[in-house]
């Protein structure tokens, strides 16, 4: 961790310290008022005192700001993720914010998933940063709360999330995600510490991806061949946050990226910044088919493999955090510890005995 | 969260041979000049707990196998995929996949928009949740016979995304794996260990006009078409009986001592016995031609059959030279 440490304003887990167990919720930025707050009541009921929160660019900033980079800019509404952040850490939560789904203005076809323009999505970093740097006036009086860890973009490496992949060039398709997104990060992580100096920038946020094969422009770049390019390209980041979903246990599976494989990419990493923390800011397991995922286990089987998530991780000291996805099954993902008619499945208990039985290191307190 | 769909292409060569990896236990069908089949693949090493099953799917021309697709892979750690069954909508390629497990309760899914993406009709991981054996297009619906705890069920749902208009009914007995089959108008099952065939007009509150049918031995599998239901029964060997949907009435139409396969197509029977391919129109069956290796499946659009028949060859690898196990695909054509 020696030249993490160095990191002007980073303060790092302590080495040796277990990797906290998180849950996301990701039917937070979707609820406001008394629904939103039963809904954080139930998330803490599951003993997480890390969650991570989706900031969905889009219904932020509906319309273009004047001044991206302003978070008071009256084409920002903010409220849904005041609440939210507020109520997290009234909760001892400690969100993590990502941020993705580029607004219409922001990009030429006006897609959600469609590359964003650099300045526009760098510019909307430094206004999350800004807001949640714990100077900012709340509206119902005193400041906003301190988020400290910022996410460039989820999953920029799969056509879902960042779109294209891949462009067309002499007659062959090359990989154009990775430099764009290298782009950004470069361009946010400088606006992000002027306004928020503590901000841990994390970049990567790559998905489930092994293999590149470019040959269309919807392709998905694999973790590692993103991962290099962003090497190449030499982006600051402060951590790195990579997602996890094993095919088999997470003693078993052996693919890239997998927890056997985690070495490949914090060899990478250290490239960027040497020591530099891994936040596995998305894994978990699937209890039924669906299109989007045709890899399923049994109830018992993703009880048992959430504890094996938590001995393995534990095996990584780098890595800090681990975040299971999701709290609740819903038509397009059900690797919920909790049923779509909210009834629990068999892994929530064991998350709780999991997310209780770490404690929370200083530098991740809210 | 990701969401990636993959459909995966030309992963299987098209000729008039067509050769897949392995010996798994294949589920096949044929309609509208499309050939299905689904190969279910035991694990593949004992220390990785990981079962699959590809559903395939291709363009018969004359005896040609063409335009081989692979739209749907079911993917799981909770079990050996025991109890896949496809079968073919006439609409193009399309097909009807479940794939359930002995402990699990697999999928439900029609195939395919005309991206090529499939729609999951029914998929509950709910350790209570009844395992799926058998689905048809019916119409409008995809219809599908399951058993759970409580007992047997007739599901339903439409092949739209997320249409939410699903339904579930009770039904009488405790169909297994093969025991059940539902095609446009009729739904067909047998208990396990049962001899008889139940069998009515599926809809989405239950099966109307609901008959039995007695086989004089154990149903071992059931495979119904709008106006015939063919089974295979053990009792003093093996038999392949067809029954009229019109009147009710049963008929041997072939006997052996191996469990053959059997397919349905139209008013065809086509039967699999060791290394024999057969068919049945009407009465005793036929033979039409044969294999080399074991027949793993067979199935029929009522004047082709397809064989998938089971062989192996000795192959170089980096290792060294070692026997390579192969299931091939072939048309037979004219069996009327």
């Amino acid at each position: 961790m020696g030249a993490a440490a160095a990191v002007a304003g980073v303060a790092l887990a302590a080495p040796g310290q277990a990797a906290i167990m998180a849950l996301q919720d990701d039917q937070l930025p979707n609820l406001s008022g008394s629904a939103l707050e039963h809904r954080m009541d139930l998330l803490k009921s599951s003993g997480t005192t890390v969650t991570r929160v989706d900031i969905l660019w889009r219904n932020v900033a509906a319309t273009r700001p004047a001044i991206g980079s302003d978070p008071a800019d009256p084409a920002y509404d903010w409220s849904r993720y005041d609440q939210i952040i507020r109520g997290l850490v009234v909760r001892d939560i400690t969100p993590m914010l990502t941020y993705y789904w580029t607004p219409a203005w922001a990009s030429g076809t006006g897609e959600r998933n469609a590359a964003p323009r650099v300045a526009d999505a760098a510019a909307f970093a430094a206004a999350i940063a800004r807001r949640y740097n714990g100077t900012w006036p709340d509206g119902i009086g005193g400041t906003l709360p301190l988020v400290r860890r910022l996410e460039i973009w989820n999953e920029p490496n799969i056509a879902t999330f960042w779109y294209p992949q891949c462009r067309r060039q002499g007659g062959r398709y090359v990989m154009e995600s990775a430099r764009h997104y290298s782009a950004l990060v470069a361009a946010a992580y400088p606006q992000v510490k002027a306004v928020s100096p503590t901000s841990i920038v994390t970049g990567g946020v790559t998905g489930p991806v092994g293999g590149s094969v470019c040959d269309k422009a919807d392709s998905s770049v694999g973790t590692i061949t993103f991962a290099k390019e962003m090497v190449r390209q030499r982006v600051p980041i402060d951590a790195w946050s990579t997602h996890l979903y094993p095919i088999g246990s997470p003693r078993q599976a052996y693919f890239v990226p997998s927890w056997k494989t985690l070495p490949q990419i914090t060899g990478l990493v250290d490239r960027l910044r040497p020591g530099a923390p891994i936040y596995v800011t998305e894994t978990g397991y699937h209890t039924s088919y669906n299109r989007y995922h045709r890899y399923f286990v049994s109830e018992a089987q993703q009880a048992a493999w959430l504890d094996q998530t938590a001995q393995v991780a534990k095996t990584y000291p780098r890595v800090e955090v681990a975040v299971w996805f999701n709290l609740q099954d819903n038509p397009f993902w059900t690797g919920g510890l909790v049923r779509r008619d909210g009834s629990r499945k068999p892994a929530w208990a064991r998350f709780v005995a999991r997310a209780t039985a770490i404690a929370r290191p200083a530098t991740w307190a809210p | 969260m990701v969401v990636v769909v993959v459909a995966l292409t030309g992963a299987v060569p098209a000729g008039a041979v067509v050769s897949i990896g392995g010996w798994g236990t294949i589920s096949a069908d044929m309609a509208g000049g499309s050939l299905v089949w689904a190969d279910s693949q035991p694990a593949t090493t004992t220390t990785f707990t990981y079962w699959r099953t590809d559903a395939s799917a291709a363009r018969v021309s004359g005896n040609r196998i063409t335009e081989v697709i692979k739209p749907v892979t079911v993917r799981t750690s909770a079990g050996p995929i025991t109890g896949a069954q496809i079968r073919a909508t006439g609409v193009g390629r399309g097909f009807t996949l479940t794939a359930s497990g002995a402990s699990f309760a697999g999928p439900v899914t029609w195939c395919c928009t005309p991206e090529t993406l499939e729609v999951v009709v029914s998929s509950d991981g709910d350790h209570d949740a009844p395992h799926p054996y058998a689905a048809g297009l019916d119409g409008p619906r995809v219809r599908w016979i399951g058993t759970g705890p409580s007992g047997a069920v007739l599901g339903a749902g439409d092949p739209v995304e997320y249409a939410e208009r699903e339904a579930s009914a009770p039904i009488p007995g405790h169909p297994g794996p093969g025991l059940a089959s539902v095609a446009p108008g009729i739904a067909a099952w047998a208990d396990r260990g049962g001899s008889s065939i139940r069998f009515g007009v599926p809809a989405d509150t239950g099966v109307a006009g609901l008959r039995d049918a007695a086989q004089g031995g154990t149903v071992l599998e059931v495979w119904a078409v709008p106006a015939v239901i063919a089974a295979v029964v053990r009792g003093g060997g093996y038999r392949v009986t067809r029954t009229d949907v019109a009147t009710g009435g049963v008929t041997v139409v072939w006997r052996g001592t191996v469990r053959p396969r059997i397919a349905v197509g139209g008013s065809t029977i086509a039967i699999g016995a060791g290394r024999a391919v057969l068919t049945s129109r009407h009465g005793t069956a036929r033979r039409v031609g044969g294999t080399r290796g074991a027949i793993a499946a067979v199935a029929t659009d009522g004047s082709r059959v397809a064989v998938f028949e089971r062989t192996s060859r000795r192959a170089r690898t980096r290792t060294g030279a070692r026997t390579v196990r192969i299931t091939s695909v072939r048309i037979i054509g004219q069996v009327r």
